[in-house]
Formats: C-alpha cells, sequence, structure tokens
C-alpha cells in the first residue's frame, strides 16, 4: 500500500519535472495548483473500512471483482474527504503547445505588466491636461453645441452626401474648376482638419474618465473648465457652497467664498426639527443632521411621514414625504 | 236588372262585375271618346300621371293603329315600306329593332328583325335609308318630326337619369369596396372619425403645439422638460424656414 | 413692485440670461406686469431675491412682447413660473399635475424660498425633476 503512494508520487514527480522540460498540457496550471494540498491529505488505504481481500477471479465465466479499492488506488487516488482523483500521467498534449517558447511569454508578461505601471504614471499628467483638451475643444466648438453636434458640421457636408451624388459632384467640379469649388474644396479640408483634431481630443477626453464628452455642451465644458481651474487655485469645493446657505441672506458672496473649509461636516449640513403631528403644541425634537433624517426616513422609522422644519429658518413644518433629504447632504 | 251604363263601366272597371263582349265596347268606345288627353295635339304637352289618372293613360285605352299612325314617332323611329308584304313597318335605326305597328302603340311587338326570307335588312343602323314611299323631303319631315323637342327632350331625361343611377350605382360599389378594405381595427371601422391616410397621426414639425415630448405618455407624461429657450428659438426658426 | 425685476426683452435674452448663469438657478416669471397675479407673484419674488441671491436669479418676462415661447411652453396662465439650470428645464412636482411650472402666484415668501432652494439643490445633484416641500393639490385644482 505505502508502495502504491510511492509511485503516485514518482509519477507526479515525474509529471512536474516534465512541466518543465517544456512538455505542456491544458490542465498543467490546474494541476500544480492543487498537488500540494492533494499530497498532504492523501487517503491512506487503512483508513478504509471493511475492504476483503480477493478471493478468486472468476467463478465460470463471470469474473468476481474484490471488494476493495485497491484497483482504484493504482490508476489514482484518494484524499482524505474521499474525493478520487484520477492520474493524468496519460494526457491529452497539445501538440501546439510544445512549440511555445516559455520562456519568451515569461518576459512579454513581464514587459505588459511594467508598460501598465507606466501608463499609470502617465495617468496623473494627463489628469493636469484635461483642462486644456477641453479649452481647445471649446475653441473648435459654437456655443451651444455638443461635441457630437461639432462632429457632424464639420463632417456632415462631405459625410451626409449619398455616393451618388458625390460622384456627380466630382464630375462636375472636374468639369469647370472654378475658384469657388476650389475654396469649398478648401475650406472643407479645413473642416476635415478640425474634424479630426476634435475627433482626437474627445477621444483623450474619454481615455482620461469623462465618458459624456460626446453629449456634453460648449457650455457645460466651460463650466467644467472654469470648476476645474477654481478648484486648483482655490481648493474650494461644494462645502463653500453649502457655507453660502447657512450664512443666509445678509452674508456677501465673498464671505461665503472665505467660509473655511476646515468646518465639520456636522456644522455644514442643513439641520431639522420634527415633530409627529402638524399641532402648534407638538413636541419638537432636533435638530438632526440630514444624514441622520435620510437614514430614518430611509429605515421606515418616521412611518407615514413626520413634519420637518429646517433649523435655520421659522416656517411651517413640510411633510417629510415631500422632502429629499439626500439633496441636503 | 239593367245597371246604368256609367256605373256598370266603373264597376267592371274595379272588376267587380263580369262584362260581356258588346259592353267591353261599349265601355272602350266610351273611354275613346272620353278617356283622351286633349293637350295630345299640343306638341309642347307631355302627359304627366295626373293626364293619365284623369283621362286615363292614351296607350291603355286606345290601341288603335290609326291612331297612333298620327303620332309622332320616337327619335329613331321610321316608317319604311315593306318590299314583299307591301304594308309598311316601324324600324328604329338606332338599335335595328322593328315593329309592325307603331312603337308607341302597347299591342306593338318590337323585336329584332328576323332574315326568313334571306334578304334581310341590308341597311345598317343610322344609315340613310332607301325610301320609294317618302320623297327626300318628306323623308326630312319625318326625321324632323321624330327629332321633335317635346320627345327629344323626354328621351334626354331619361338618359340622364339612367347616367345618373349609374353613377349612383358606380359610387354605391366603390363605397362598398372601400368598406371592404377597411382594417377592422382602424378607428375608421368603428367611430365616426374620418379614414385616415398615410401622413394622418404624423406629427409636423409646424404644427407642433408644445415644446413637450408629445409621445411621453404614462408615468412618463409629468416627466417631460421643456426644451431650453435656445433650443426653443432654434426650433421657431426652423419652423418659419 | 415688478420694475425692481429685471426685464428680458426678447428670446435671444431669455436664452443668454440662462445660458451666462453657471452656477445659479434662474427663475423666470412669464406673464404680463399688469395682471393681478402677477403682480402678486412679483411681490413674492422681489421680496425673496435678495435671500436667495446666493443660489437662484429672477427674471421676468412679458409674454405679449416676447411671444417665442408661448406656443413651445404652454403659456397660457396669467401667470407662469419656470426653473432652469445650466440652460435645462427643471422640473418640479408640485402635486398639482404639472410639474413643469408654477402657473398660479404664490402666498407665502417661505414657501417660495424652498422651492426655489429645493430646485436649485437637486438640479446640483442632476436631478431634472425636484419635489416641492409643499403639495399644492388640495389648494390649487386644475
Amino acid at each position: 500500500m505505502s508502495s502504491q503512494k510511492k509511485v503516485t508520487f514518482a509519477e507526479e514527480n515525474e509529471e512536474k519535472s516534465g512541466r518543465f522540460k517544456g512538455k505542456h498540457s491544458l490542465d498543467s496550471d490546474e494541476e500544480s495548483d492543487g498537488q500540494g494540498e492533494d499530497e498532504g491529505n492523501l487517503l491512506d488505504e487503512d483508513d478504509i473500512e471493511g475492504q476483503e481481500e480477493a478471493t478468486i477471479d472468476h467463478e465460470g465465466e463471470v469474473t468476481i471483482t474484490p471488494f476493495n479499492l485497491r484497483e482504484e488506488m493504482e490508476e489514482g487516488h484518494f484524499d482524505s474527504a474521499g474525493n478520487y482523483f484520477v492520474k493524468k500521467s496519460k494526457e491529452i498534449r497539445d501538440e501546439w503547445l510544445d512549440g511555445v517558447d516559455w520562456q519568451k511569454i515569461d518576459e512579454r508578461a513581464g514587459k505588459i505588466e511594467k508598460e501598465k505601471d507606466d501608463e499609470q504614471f502617465e495617468d496623473a499628467p494627463d489628469e493636469i491636461n484635461k483642462t486644456t483638451t477641453m479649452k481647445s475643444i471649446l475653441e473648435i466648438l459654437k456655443p451651444g453645441e455638443t461635441v457630437l453636434k461639432g462632429l457632424k458640421r464639420l463632417g456632415g457636408k462631405t459625410q451626409t452626401q449619398s455616393s451618388a451624388s458625390r460622384k456627380w459632384k466630382t464630375k462636375r467640379t472636374k468639369l469647370d474648376e472654378s475658384a469657388e469649388t476650389k475654396d469649398s474644396v478648401e475650406t472643407t479640408s479645413e473642416n476635415k482638419d478640425l474634424l479630426l483634431k476634435l475627433t482626437g481630443l474627445a477621444d483623450d477626453l474619454l481615455q482620461a474618465g469623462v465618458f459624456s464628452v460626446y453629449q456634453d455642451t460648449y457650455e457645460k465644458l466651460a463650466y467644467r473648465v472654469k470648476e476645474i481651474e477654481k478648484e486648483k487655485v482655490e481648493a474650494l469645493d461644494d462645502d463653500a457652497l453649502e457655507a453660502a446657505f447657512q450664512q443666509g441672506s445678509g452674508e456677501t458672496s465673498s464671505a461665503s467664498v472665505e467660509a473655511p473649509k476646515e468646518t465639520s461636516v456636522d456644522d455644514d449640513e442643513t439641520k431639522w426639527y420634527y415633530k409627529w403631528k402638524n399641532d402648534d403644541d407638538a413636541e419638537t425634537f432636533g435638530p438632526f443632521g440630514s444624514t441622520q433624517m435620510l437614514d430614518w426616513s430611509n429605515e421606515g422609522y418616521f412611518g407615514n411621514g413626520v413634519w420637518v422644519r429646517k433649523s435655520n429658518q421659522s416656517g411651517d413644518f413640510y411633510n417629510s414625504k415631500r422632502i429629499d433629504f439626500e439633496l441636503y447632504i | 236588372m239593367p245597371l246604368p251604363a256609367a256605373l256598370q263601366a266603373r264597376l267592371a272597371k274595379r272588376g267587380l262585375i263580369k262584362t260581356d263582349e258588346p259592353e267591353k265596347e261599349n265601355t272602350d268606345a266610351n273611354q275613346v271618346s272620353s278617356g283622351k288627353c286633349p293637350n295630345t295635339s299640343n306638341p309642347y304637352h307631355e302627359c304627366s300621371e295626373y293626364c293619365r289618372k284623369r283621362w286615363g293613360s292614351p296607350a291603355e285605352t286606345n290601341t288603335n293603329e290609326a291612331h297612333y299612325q298620327q303620332m309622332m314617332l320616337p327619335p329613331g323611329w321610321f316608317l319604311v315600306p315593306d318590299n314583299t308584304s307591301g304594308a309598311s313597318y316601324y324600324w328604329n335605326t338606332m338599335t335595328n329593332q322593328v315593329s309592325w305597328l307603331h312603337p308607341l302603340n302597347p299591342k306593338a311587338q318590337i323585336t329584332n328583325p328576323v332574315m326568313s326570307d334571306g334578304r334581310g335588312h341590308e341597311v345598317m343602323p343610322n344609315t340613310a335609308i332607301p325610301s320609294p314611299l317618302v320623297g327626300s323631303d318628306e323623308r326630312e319631315q319625318v326625321l324632323n318630326i321624330g327629332k321633335h323637342p317635346s320627345l327629344v327632350k323626354g328621351s334626354q331625361k331619361k338618359m340622364q337619369a339612367a347616367v345618373k343611377r349609374k353613377q349612383q350605382e358606380q359610387e354605391a360599389r366603390a363605397r362598398k369596396k372601400k368598406m371592404d378594405d377597411l382594417d377592422p381595427l382602424d378607428p375608421a371601422a368603428y367611430s365616426d372619425v374620418p379614414r385616415g391616410t398615410w401622413s394622418t397621426g404624423l406629427v409636423d414639425k409646424g404644427d407642433a403645439k408644445t415644446g413637450v415630448d408629445t409621445t411621453a405618455n404614462g408615468p412618463l407624461f409629468q416627466q417631460r422638460p421643456y426644451p431650453s429657450p435656445g433650443e426653443v428659438l432654434r426650433r421657431n426658426a426652423a419652423i418659419k424656414s | 413692485m415688478s420694475y425692481v425685476l429685471q426685464h428680458l426683452h426678447n428670446g435671444w435674452q431669455v436664452d443668454q440670461a440662462i445660458l451666462v448663469e453657471e452656477d445659479k438657478a434662474v427663475v423666470i416669471r412669464f406673464g404680463h406686469d399688469w395682471d393681478p397675479q402677477c403682480m402678486k407673484m412679483d411681490e413674492i419674488l422681489y421680496g425673496i431675491a435678495d435671500k436667495v441671491k446666493n443660489f437662484a436669479v429672477f427674471y421676468v418676462v412679458d409674454i405679449s412682447e416676447v411671444p417665442d415661447f408661448n406656443k413651445m411652453y404652454e403659456l397660457y396662465d396669467p401667470c407662469t413660473v419656470m426653473f432652469f439650470y445650466r440652460n435645462k428645464h427643471i422640473m418640479i412636482d408640485l402635486g398639482t399635475g404639472n410639474n413643469n411650472k408654477i402657473n398660479w402666484a404664490l402666498e407665502d415668501k417661505q414657501e417660495m424660498i424652498d422651492i426655489v432652494e429645493t430646485v436649485y439643490r437637486g438640479a446640483r445633484k442632476g436631478r431634472g425633476l425636484v419635489i416641492s416641500p409643499k403639495d399644492y393639490s388640495t389648494k390649487y385644482r386644475y
């Protein structure tokens, strides 16, 4: 029995070494993965209960198989959980794999990974270039135009013509090469350059992660450029606008810009009072932050809705069902 | 019990009493004498329903060929002498029909000509009739008489009525055909709406009553924003141009 | 009071007024200055214009002077208030069934402030349709 074990070991080892010799099989990878574990929990034949020795081989013409697993053990092995593995000594070999130079493949894989790393490094400067790309797109686009529309405008003249009419036109231009047609040809070529440039720029933006480039209007792009620049210069974000809300009407806009970013989120958030009934003498609770209110309403704590009011405002209480607390976070 | 002649005649007319031959002749004579529209000699008069009721239809009452021979022929009919029998017959040059009796006579049997004698009519309809009986002048007259305004007018009316009837029939047939083609699910098939054409229901840009997406319905109906003012101006310009 | 609110005198001005506001809600009142409903609404708008100036601007359009939008925006009511943000029409669920506009005169300034704020906050978060804090379905029937 132990000798059998040894046999399996020997064969598997042989197989492993065979891999390094350059003989590859389709499932060689899987094999190597599972091998280590299997070796540890091989089922010892002693652990199998109720086995019987072979008695006779034949009774007349009927072959009698002995009630044990010895035969199976020769063709494979069990692990400790009782799973049977057939030995893969006779594996189906893909001949084309023999011709593969595995060393080269490994080298190449390493290279690709390196390149990927390089790209990640390059992404950072791309981020910075986004604004410049957007700006150059803005130069090409007309106000109110999306990139898509711009492309249509620039490319449309030549592309929308049916082939027949184009043929006809080229024929005509050949016939009378007047200055006008030349001019139009020039403008179309100019447009073509612009078109190519615009396509390239939009593609760059798309690569940089701005997936809505084609749908963005001139105004939106302009706004984005401004926003990015603003972020860079003043390191401001939406919190400042929140602050503008909080500070209310009396404050000047410059004051709102000056609002320190460091103020904690809780202070910035709109706070709410709520009461369970819309009566004047009903008990009011709060103030609570919008996040808290959102959580509560999402959890269904408010049931059929409570009556809420912003902490910084006087006025009516509104039904919480109609208030989207998410907007105030 | 002898009845008074007038009463007897009336009863006989209603079919209440049986009359024997002399009596019938009597009534006939009676009617001939009294039952004739006094306006028959007036060429501009056309016997109306009233005349027939009041005086009795001349065709019903009067079958005397001699009486008809004085009457004018309907258009297309001419009096032609028959060479074999020596008598003359009536021939319609338009339909090529013939009749021994005057065509207006109800007893007249208007038939197609039979060419039993192997000779038949060699004259074709609408061709000049070789008539030894009447001279060219007289023939002119006959033709003129045939084309008498009153009769021509009547026939025209008949023709017009026929044409009208034909048109109505055609229309009815067309309508029926149209109805057959109608898809049972077409709103025109089950409601009062007029049948649409190919372009019915297509949104005409110029006809847009609103800037919102009119095709949105159901829950989308209340979630359709208006276009931006710039877009509105552009659309307006597009509609104008 | 409406003469203090800025008037827009043609379609192009309306377009530009909305285009130039990059981070503010644009509230436009369509109607006639002489209309009593509009007068009421204008007073409210004028009263809150200063309070919401950080996130909203108000304009007034005479629909007789600028008829360009009457058809497309279905401006059949004496007084209509519409909201725009970054050249986009922002709808608001008022409970009335018409989410496109406020077509009556509001009574309360605070209500209008709340509506404008909701519109601005919602629009900034990319919502095309926001819910007004107050339900007007019982008060104003169609």
